[in-house]
């Protein structure tokens, strides 16, 4: 390494270390962070009360080899691999990691632009062993429950770590050879390359492959595959993962310093323009893109004109058409399952013996994929950027800036849940399950509450509204999961009890003022 | 020398003993008098500088940036068409332009942040996409909207780009004593950039570009905005020393006061093309209906407005 890539990651590891320093010593980031792991810590610890999981575990995995066989675990991750290197093609690749700030100081630097991919991956996985190392202290009772071995599991959460690292390089790479062609040529066939990327990332994954043992040594999701078998001891050849580790810690190196020779000026390109609007769109997709004037809507409520304001800036990145084209297909599916009920696809029946434990993880499996859902709602403010002091020294009413970004946010969530229930519905039949599935409603509400209630809170927190700071984008799910069970032991203790309607709609709706009131606070003391 | 002596003269005790410290001087004794501390300090440097001050002595290449048939398009737009710009060292060019006229683009290229669609971009001799390092090892580039590393202090983002660009640790440890005190960062080194004020960010990005050694080739985009009149006054008055110390700057701006007040040459930008160039008395003789820069800028770039 030549001095400056020192240099550059000096500096890179200064900023990590500054950051946690000045974390620790302001005392509101240090709360938000003591709440954090110390509400993780209590709630897994409850859980871990609940219910006995380790037959739970068991069964779950005698099912799993009766419905499903060696290959598909093997095709499945092979599809990760495979979505990493169309995703780099299309995407930004590495250049995602990069700032405006990259861009003004580390660009015009006499370095490198492979000096400055080194420097920032380096932190970027040091940041990243700290919160894996952070999340297994924070769930560790769940894990002594589950007689599951501390051991065994860090060192799948650690392979799990390098083989998403080795996708996220596998990206990079389909990222850079892409760009490259784009500067050589010029005709559409050079896209055929991605073909072959494709082919050459998921064929060995396939069946006809994989019936060889010695294939799980060929490509990392395969590696990744069977060191998940080996240790789960699911389709486990019984060789121990060992082998799979060796090739997996192998092909780590190997695509990392692919990566890094191939990084050039494109890198820094790609950032620098990431803002280009080619010109040359038809009008359709202009509007699916959702460049409507919306100044010139009829509304002159502010509430309405925030929600709709949202509503089509959103619209404009290309990901908000494939979020409703998701809900449409995924509505579709949902219900082609549950009115047809086809044969080939039977749902997983949890034997009645298990119930005790199956019902608890099924509520557990509910408040976190509506939580995953409600990420959105803490982008609401965090999509504003800049503008959100902008939005607060319009003359709008705070409340009605908050209420507006809940709706959408209710909207938002709704559409990301309702294909998911649908699915749950299927092929979860616990006892109940049918009436525990609307518990999904109070979830949303509440979960799109504390999204808002959290992201209004990151200006009072920072000067960078746009880049929530990590005890705050932490807290949130810990605050969700924190009520989520909260909700679940009012449904307990209520259980055979009429009051059970009465109780529960009075408590979603105090929480839910309550959150959006500390909202709406929040909106009021911004530095 | 004695420009160096009278900036260890206004250090303070933390500075003088860090300075002592790279200079290797002793400090055995607990309680030392500063004068004397001052002296030996100053003898130390003396000897360490004495072949002469090393910056004084290096020269710019005769053509410090050169851009040729520079065009940048994005997608369908635009933004350069057909630039050719030249800067000498000991020059200030204005490049002035309405807003969208392509002068921050251009800026960027010139850093070597984006590529040019065509033509060539050349700083102290060197071609930008050919030799990136040694091009841009001289270039100072200040950025429209000023942004730093929040969690950085401001001396250890100074302290950074001191390594990065290769400055001896004791020249630079003068040098940045020179320039925080005359941009007004003395109080302000231990705080974290990410608590500034807008203009004292701009400030400590362009101490961050003279704790390198001159002669300097400067691309300023809209370096005036956001300093205070006495940051932008000291601001004017260092690019004019520079200038006659062999530096060659390119600014923009359409301010257009600050550009009559600065620079030698002009070069008015309007939506991508060049509509004029040269001295102001040039400008003036090319536009017979235009009286002053303001007049100047209007006819080129689509007509003065009537009354
Ligand atoms: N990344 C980009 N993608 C697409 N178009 C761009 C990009 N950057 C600049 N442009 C376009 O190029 C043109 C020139 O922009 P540029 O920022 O260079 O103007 P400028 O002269 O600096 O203006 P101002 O005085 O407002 O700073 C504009 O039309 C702008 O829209
Ligand atoms: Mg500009």
């Amino acid at each position: 390494m030549t001095a400056n890539t020192i240099s550059l990651l000096e500096n890179e590891i200064r900023m990590l270390f500054n950051h946690l320093k000045r974390t620790i010593t302001t005392p509101s980031m240090l709360l938000f962070y003591a709440i954090m792991l110390v509400g993780t810590y209590l709630v897994s610890s409850i859980i871990a009360i609940l219910g006995s999981y380790e037959q739970l575990f068991v069964s779950v995995a005698t099912m799993l080899e009766a419905t499903i066989d060696r290959s598909m675990v093997m095709s499945a991750l092979g599809l990760v691999s495979l979505s990493a290197v169309i995703g780099g093609y299309f995407g930004r690749g590495p250049s995602v990691e990069l700032t405006e700030t990259d861009e003004y100081i580390m660009m015009p630097m006499p370095a490198r632009p492979y000096q400055l991919f080194l420097a920032k991956y380096i932190r970027r996985i040091l940041r990243k062993l700290g919160f894996a190392f952070l999340a297994l202290l924070v769930v560790l009772p769940l894990v002594f429950s589950s007689n599951l071995l501390p051991i065994p599991l860090g060192g799948l959460i650690v392979c799990f770590i390098v083989f998403m690292e080795i996708n996220y390089f596998l990206g990079g790479i389909s990222f850079q050879i892409r760009s490259r062609l784009d500067r050589r040529f010029k005709t559409p066939f050079r896209h055929f390359i991605l073909l072959f990327l494709a082919l050459a990332a998921y064929i060995p994954t396939l069946p006809q492959v994989t019936v060889h043992p010695i294939s799980s040594l060929l490509v990392p999701s395969n590696a990744f595959a069977y060191i998940i078998m080996e240790l789960t001891g699911i389709f486990a050849y019984g060789l121990g993962p060992l082998i799979g580790v060796i090739c997996l810690f192998l092909g780590y190196p190997i695509v990392f310093l692919v990566v890094v020779n191939f990084v050039d000026q494109d890198y820094y390109e790609r950032f620098a323009l990431k803002t280009s609007n080619e010109g040359d769109e038809s009008r359709i997709s202009r509007m699916v893109r959702g460049e409507v004037d919306f100044s010139e809507s009829r509304f002159n409520d502010p509430l309405m004109w925030v929600f709709l304001k949202d509503f089509w800036s959103k619209m404009r990145k290309p990901f908000q058409f494939w979020k409703y084209f998701y809900f449409c297909i995924g509505m579709a599916i949902a219900l082609y399952l549950n009115i047809v009920r086809p044969t080939w696809l039977p749902p997983l029946i949890i034997p009645h013996g298990l119930s005790y434990a199956a019902v608890p993880a099924f509520l557990l499996v509910l408040i976190l994929l509506t939580q995953v859902a409600s990420v959105n709602a803490l982008l609401s403010f965090v999509d504003e950027k800049e503008n959100i002091y902008l939005l607060k020294s319009s003359p709008f009413k705070a409340s009605d800036i908050v209420l507006a970004k809940y709706l959408l946010s209710l909207v938002e969530v709704t559409l990301t849940v309702v294909p998911i229930v649908g699915f749950l519905a299927y092929f979860m039949r616990v006892e109940g399950s049918f009436y525990l599935l609307t518990l999904v409603a109070p979830l949303v509400l509440i979960f799109s509450a504390t999204g808002v209630m959290v992201g209004a809170y990151i200006p009072v927190f920072t000067n960078e509204p746009s880049d929530p700071p990590v005890p705050l984008a932490f807290g949130f799910p810990a605050i969700n999961i924190g009520l989520g069970v909260l909700l679940m032991a009012i449904l307990a203790t209520y259980a055979e009890n009429i009051q059970l309607v009465q109780i529960m709609p009075a408590f979603v709706v105090m929480v839910v003022l309550g959150l959006l009131a500390l909202a709406t606070f929040a909106l009021r003391s911004y530095k | 020398m004695n420009s160096v002596k009278s900036i260890v003269e206004r250090m303070d005790s933390d500075e003088l003993i860090r300075l002592a410290r790279q200079l290797n001087v002793s400090l055995t004794e607990r309680k030392m008098k500063r004068g004397l501390l001052v002296e030996t300090i100053q003898g130390e440097l003396e000897e360490y500088y004495r072949e002469g001050i090393p910056w004084k002595k290096t020269r710019l290449s005769d053509l410090a940036i050169q851009i040729s048939g520079l065009t940048k398009k994005f997608g369908k737009t635009v933004a350069v068409r057909g630039l050719n710009l030249a800067v000498r060292p000991g020059q200030i060019v204005g490049l002035v332009g309405p807003n969208g006229a392509g002068k921050t683009t251009t800026l960027r290229i010139l850093a070597g942040i984006i590529r040019p669609t065509e033509g060539t971009v050349q700083v102290n001799g060197f071609d930008m996409n050919v030799h990136p390092l040694k091009a841009k090892q001289r270039l100072g580039y200040i950025p429209e909207r000023p942004t730093c590393y929040p969690n950085l202090k401001v001396r250890e983002y100074l302290t950074f780009i001191a390594k990065i660009y290769r400055v001896p640790p004791i020249d630079a440890t003068l040098r940045m004593k020179e320039y925080v005190d005359l941009f007004q960062l003395n109080g302000l080194l231990n705080a974290y950039i990410g608590t500034l004020s807008k203009g004292n960010l701009q400030r400590t990005l362009l101490v961050g570009i003279f704790v390198r050694p001159p002669p300097y080739i400067l691309a300023l985009d809209e370096p005036i905005y956001g300093l205070d009149p006495r940051g932008a006054w000291n601001l004017k008055l260092l690019l004019k020393k520079l200038r006659d110390e062999g530096s060659a700057i390119l600014v923009s701006t359409h301010i257009l006061e600050v550009a009559e007040g600065i620079c030698d040459r002009f070069i008015i930008m309007n939506e991508g093309d060049v509509v004029g160039k040269g001295t102001l008395e040039e400008l003036l003789e090319q536009t017979p209906n235009a009286h002053t820069i303001e007049e100047i800028f209007l006819e080129l770039t689509g007509g003065i407005p009537d009354a």
